[in-house]
């Protein structure tokens, strides 16, 4: 099986969790893309269980076993989201490494001395036919510091969080970009996230991120179609400039209701965005530029639109169970 | 000959109740009006339903977890909903089952303004409002006393507490959202017309009441109060 699909990889992705990263204060789920047949389908997997293998390699105190139950506990915590048509299932042990194209999803301890603000990465083997993912691996830096302790260790990187955050990169989610930071040192302390798909970590010590938030649950059910019907519906529209279009503005709807946040981009040419993944109800919408973050942690920065305030849609906005809405197009100005 | 329909006699009676509402002189002279038991009384009115607060909620995101110890969150921006004041159509049956106790059925609808003021917005964006029209539906079953006479002698006041199911629909008919209501107030009925031997009577009526709602269109836990006032007429058959 193996040789046969190495024909059909048509890249390979790289998606990180740092530790000090550039201001971010934006809000969304993002979902990779890949373009299959002249047309962008998102990365996912393919129906039935994702097989992953963890490395053997025990490392600072922390056993492959305790490794292994960490990253189970972080699986079993994705598939509690109702309805997922993926299931994960360990495999065991393995002496592969992370990063080696062998056709195996493998799960461990590797030394990046070049990424030292890199906590962890996960990467893919894709499918030129389908977009599909045939592979994805996830290292974890040994430069720093982990811990498996129940109730998270000062000054340690709390392995399951981080684990969280990766697999939600192996389902296929990019960066969300709730969350507020703010300057220490050389670069950035988090504040709070309202996702664990945010690209830069909670402080070490912290185990805040062994939960899912609103917008993961929403990014895997967009992205997998996996609620049931009748169950969730979404939000679509435009953000318009001046009447013209807006590139990668983010737009987060707030749920009265449950108080969700969850949110997507205006990443159309016409400055269309869809939300998905929404539960019923009244919503607010909010625009917001991406003007304090590492534009490169979501996606190509070259033509996003920063040059506008913070804008509320001037209607609240109604998503009903299996439908959309009808367009919200939410005028923002120049500032 | 000239044959009159009925609707053009029944017509013409409610030109007369008119006309009798304003000579009190001449309804006086008529018999003490009474509830009478099994005769149904019908409700047409105008109605006005009061503000309706649906509570604050702040957009917060989650902040980091230290062992048992979570720091507070970041408030992105906060929110204040209510349901305006609105007027109401109501129609209602009151079915008297003895002289003072009676049970009433009253639906009502009303379109009011759902507005969701936006302010304190983290990164300094203007305090705005969003909005949307409710359509708004209500079925309420009451138990109604009706108590002594009350100054005049065709003026009784009554008593009446009750509940009944809530149904609001987002603009649109986007969708809809159900709840409960429960309610207790009094009013009065002023007879015009009939009494308590009469075969047909009619009046004017009003009443005020105050409501508790649950559930329907609502962002915070818990009842929320409103005042809500009906004037119309009766016709008790």
């Amino acid at each position: 099986m193996t040789h046969a699909w190495h024909g059909r990889i048509v890249s390979v992705l790289v998606a990180l969790l740092v530790v000090a990263p550039g201001a971010t204060t934006a809000h969304a789920y993002l979902k990779f893309g890949v373009e299959v047949a002249g047309r962008v389908v998102p990365v996912r997997w393919g129906a039935g269980p994702i097989r992953y293998f963890v490395t053997e390699r025990d490392f600072s105190g922390i056993s492959a076993q305790a490794f292994s139950d960490a990253i189970g506990r972080a699986a079993a915590t994705w598939m509690r989201t109702p309805g997922l048509p993926v299931t994960f299932s360990a495999q065991g042990l393995t002496r592969s490494q992370p990063l080696e194209t062998d056709g195996r999803s493998t799960i461990g301890f590797l030394d990046r001395p070049d990424q030292e603000r890199v906590l962890g990465a996960a990467s893919f083997l894709l499918d030129a036919a389908t977009g599909q993912i045939l592979e994805s691996d996830i290292y974890f830096n040994t430069r720093f510091r982990w811990s498996t302790a129940a109730g998270g260790e000062a000054g340690a990187s709390d392995l399951e969080s981080i684990a969280l955050h990766e697999l939600g990169h192996l389902l296929g989610l990019g960066h969300s970009a709730i969350g507020e930071t703010e300057v220490s040192g050389t670069g950035r302390r988090v504040l709070a996230s309202g996702s664990v798909m945010f690209p830069i970590a909670m402080p070490a010590g912290t185990i805040s991120d062994r939960a899912l938030q609103a917008d993961d649950i929403a990014g895997l059910l967009d992205l997998y179609g996996a609620a049931p019907a009748g169950e969730v519906g979404s939000i679509q529209g435009r953000v318009t400039k001046r009447e013209r279009a807006v590139y990668g503005a983010h737009v987060v709807a707030f749920h009265l209701e449950s108080g969700a946040l969850i949110g997507g981009f205006a990443l159309g040419d016409d400055g269309t965005f869809v939300i998905g993944g929404l539960a019923p109800g009244a919503y607010i919408v909010r625009v917001e530029p991406l003007d304090d973050t590492d534009v490169e942690s979501f996606f190509a920065p070259a033509r996003v639109d920063i040059d506008f305030g913070v804008t509320f849609a001037a209607k609240v906005v109604v998503v009903q169970a299996a439908g959309s809405t009808a367009p919200v197009v939410i005028e923002v100005r120049p500032r | 000959m000239i044959v009159r329909r009925p609707e053009v006699r029944w017509a013409a009676r409610l030109a007369v109740a008119a006309l009798v509402a304003c000579a009190p002189g001449i309804a006086r002279a008529q018999s003490a009006p009474a509830l009478r038991p099994w005769r149904p009384v019908f409700e047409l009115a105008a109605g006005w339903n009061g503000a309706n607060n649906l509570g604050r909620v702040d957009a917060t995101i989650r902040g980091p977890l230290v062992g048992a110890a979570t720091a507070p969150g970041f408030r992105l921006f906060t929110t204040e909903s209510e349901l305006g004041a609105a007027p109401a159509a109501l129609v209602g049956v009151v079915l008297p089952v003895s002289r003072h106790w009676a049970v009433a059925v009253r639906g009502a609808a009303a379109r009011p303004t759902l507005t969701t003021r936006i302010s304190n917005d983290a990164e300094g964006a203007p305090t705005v409002e969003a909005t949307e029209e409710v359509s708004d539906y209500t079925v309420d079953l009451s138990v109604l006393y009706q108590l002594p006479r009350l100054g005049g002698r065709r003026v009784r006041p009554y008593l009446v507490a009750g509940g009944g199911y809530l149904r609001q629909l987002h603009e649109d008919n986007a969708l809809v959202e159900t709840g409960r209501t429960w309610h207790g107030g009094g009013g009065v009925r002023w007879w015009l017309r009939g009494g308590d031997q009469a075969a047909r009577a009619v009046g004017v009526m009003g009443d005020l009441r105050w409501v508790w709602r649950s559930g329907g269109i609502a962002f915070t836990d818990g009842a929320r109060a409103m005042p809500a006032a009906a004037l119309g007429l009766f016709v008790g058959f």
